[in-house]
């Protein structure tokens, strides 16, 4: 009776409502399982594995996509018709205060780019360092000494350790629009860990560190492929490190982050896997000091107390 | 839980007006940077993102910070907002509900949630008596659309919309298999998108 403008087509759509309990009985044409999981998807009802299993889909059926469009509209009127409550002037003024230091994600730029250009290749537009000393150059790729650390955080005593983080290459540039990219909605790339507290936790520091005043970033090759990127915040003591493209790893095995001093010592900083993302973030456990350098080691899952493999990269945030 | 959620009488009748062709435009101005728009767009939408996440979160302070993170979010994504996908009102209550549902799967108030509880603020009866007062001119056509749900197509979609319960809650709280209530949820927007009159 309704619903015959034969947008969709699926059969059940058009049963009666005092009929349509038992209408999940698939008839022809009847849309796959996954596909209707759509009401679900929109209303926010999906365990985080089905939303992105969901969102495979999405970008694979056109008709899913359309109804989930207009679905979105539809629970966007639910939300409307829910009765108005005026938030204190406090929310305003903080937020007015918070977004003249908030950097935003450009338009249409390098976001969905895989990897970040090197530097001299880089649009200079898109590099403008957010902060005010950030290094502007790139770091000599297979360096004896190690340009991205100034000399004397790094005593001879420590040669060894030392050399183990550093003589590595390296490629350090300021990135902010392709780093800036992947915080985009946050929950689209935060897939490390499914507790959604830690997940909380993370998307709240994560805002910290990009709207501080202070927001640094430089970005590394990975020496198995891949980018990292650091951002940091010295006024706030905390770090994230966006990776991009990094290989996926064998089940026992993690990506371990790592605060580095000027002597090689290294201090466990969390871990992260790639989970069958091309970028995944992770903010630092612990204090960054002024000009730590983070490093990344594969290790055994659970992560170790010290590094057990070579670097696969090294950030310097030392100007 | 709907009790706690206080009715706000002091909202403008000009409010209660849709701004969803308005927000769009102002959008593409905060992408540009324009702190000015982004001030517009927050006076002509924050009540509304407001009320969705408190039906959501309930708790006041919580929810005031979900609703810092939302704009937070909106300032510094406004370029991806894509008209071709919708309005801007609906992209920005979209975020807000998101991140209203991850905020009360969180946290402990949202785990601690006495199902009964839950599923006695949902009933159609006691909803039929809350809508009487709400004052959005989106209140009575969505109430309206409602009823044209079957009784477990309403309440799934309210307990997964308003409620913030995933699938599996609401099949527990429903007493149904998680399968039937995503084709209730399904069908149930399906539904309502046709009352409505949304399509694209």
């Amino acid at each position: 009776m309704r619903n015959d403008d034969g947008t969709l087509g699926f059969p059940h759509q058009n049963s009666n409502p005092s009929e349509d309990d038992m209408n999940t009985a698939g008839g022809h044409g009847h849309p796959s399982d996954i596909a209707l999981n759509s009401g679900a998807y929109v209303l926010n009802a999906l365990s985080a594995d089905e939303r992105q299993e969901f969102e495979t889909h999405l970008g694979e059926s056109p008709t899913t996509r359309k109804e989930v469009t207009e679905m979105t509209e539809t629970a966007a009127l639910l939300g409307l018709s829910v009765t108005p409550v005026t938030p204190s002037p406090d929310l305003k003024r903080n937020l007015m205060a918070m977004i003249a230091s908030t950097p935003q994600l450009p338009r249409q730029v390098e976001a969905d780019a895989p990897t970040v250009p090197v530097a001299s290749a880089a649009p200079a537009a898109l590099l403008e360092p957010q902060g005010s000393a950030a290094p502007a150059d790139p770091v000599e790729p297979q360096g004896t000494a190690t340009p991205a650390a100034p000399s004397e955080l790094r005593p001879r005593t420590a040669a060894k350790a030392q050399a183990r983080w550093f003589n590595r290459p390296i490629l350090a540039m300021t990135a902010v629009a392709a780093a800036l990219a992947l915080i985009v909605g946050g929950t689209g790339v935060v897939n490390l860990v499914n507790d959604a507290t830690y997940q909380r936790q993370q998307a709240d520091q994560l805002a910290q560190i990009t709207s501080a005043e202070d927001m640094q970033q430089t970005v590394a090759a990975v020496s198995t492929g891949g980018t990292a990127t650091l951002m940091w915040s010295e006024d706030l003591g905390k770090s994230v490190v966006v990776a991009e493209g990094l290989a996926e790893l064998e089940g026992d095995e993690t990506y371990e982050l790592w605060y580095i001093t000027g002597d090689g010592a290294a201090t466990a900083a969390g871990l992260f896997t790639m989970d069958g993302s091309d970028s995944v973030w992770r903010v630092l456990e612990g204090e960054m000091q002024a000009g730590a350098t983070i490093g990344v080691t594969v290790e055994p899952k659970g992560g170790s107390e010290q590094p057990t493999t070579d670097p696969i990269v090294a950030i310097s945030s030392a100007a | 839980m709907l009790k706690l959620v206080p009715r706000s009488n002091d909202v403008p009748p000009e409010e209660a007006a849709v701004p969803r062709a308005a927000a769009g435009l102002l959008l593409s101005r905060v992408a540009e940077g324009d702190q000015g728009a982004f001030a517009e767009l927050y006076d002509l939408t924050a009540a509304r993102v407001l009320g969705l996440i408190r039906r959501v979160l309930k708790d006041p302070a919580q929810s005031e910070e979900v609703a810092q993170e939302v704009f937070l979010e909106v300032w510094q994504t406004a370029s991806r907002f894509d008209a071709a996908k919708g309005g801007g009102a609906t992209w920005i209550l979209t975020m807000a509900h998101r991140r209203a549902v991850d905020r009360v799967r969180s946290s402990q108030a949202g785990r601690d949630r006495d199902t009964k509880v839950g599923i006695r603020d949902y009933t159609p009866d006691y909803d039929s008596v809350a809508e009487t007062v709400e004052v959005t001119v989106e209140s009575e056509r969505v109430a309206k659309a409602m009823e044209r749900l079957t009784e477990l197509q309403r309440q799934a979609v309210k307990l997964a919309y308003y409620g913030g319960y995933s699938h599996s809650e609401v099949a527990e709280l429903l007493k149904v298999p998680i399968g039937t209530v995503k084709t209730r949820l399904r069908d149930g927007m399906i539904r309502l998108r046709d009352e409505l009159g949304v399509a694209s």
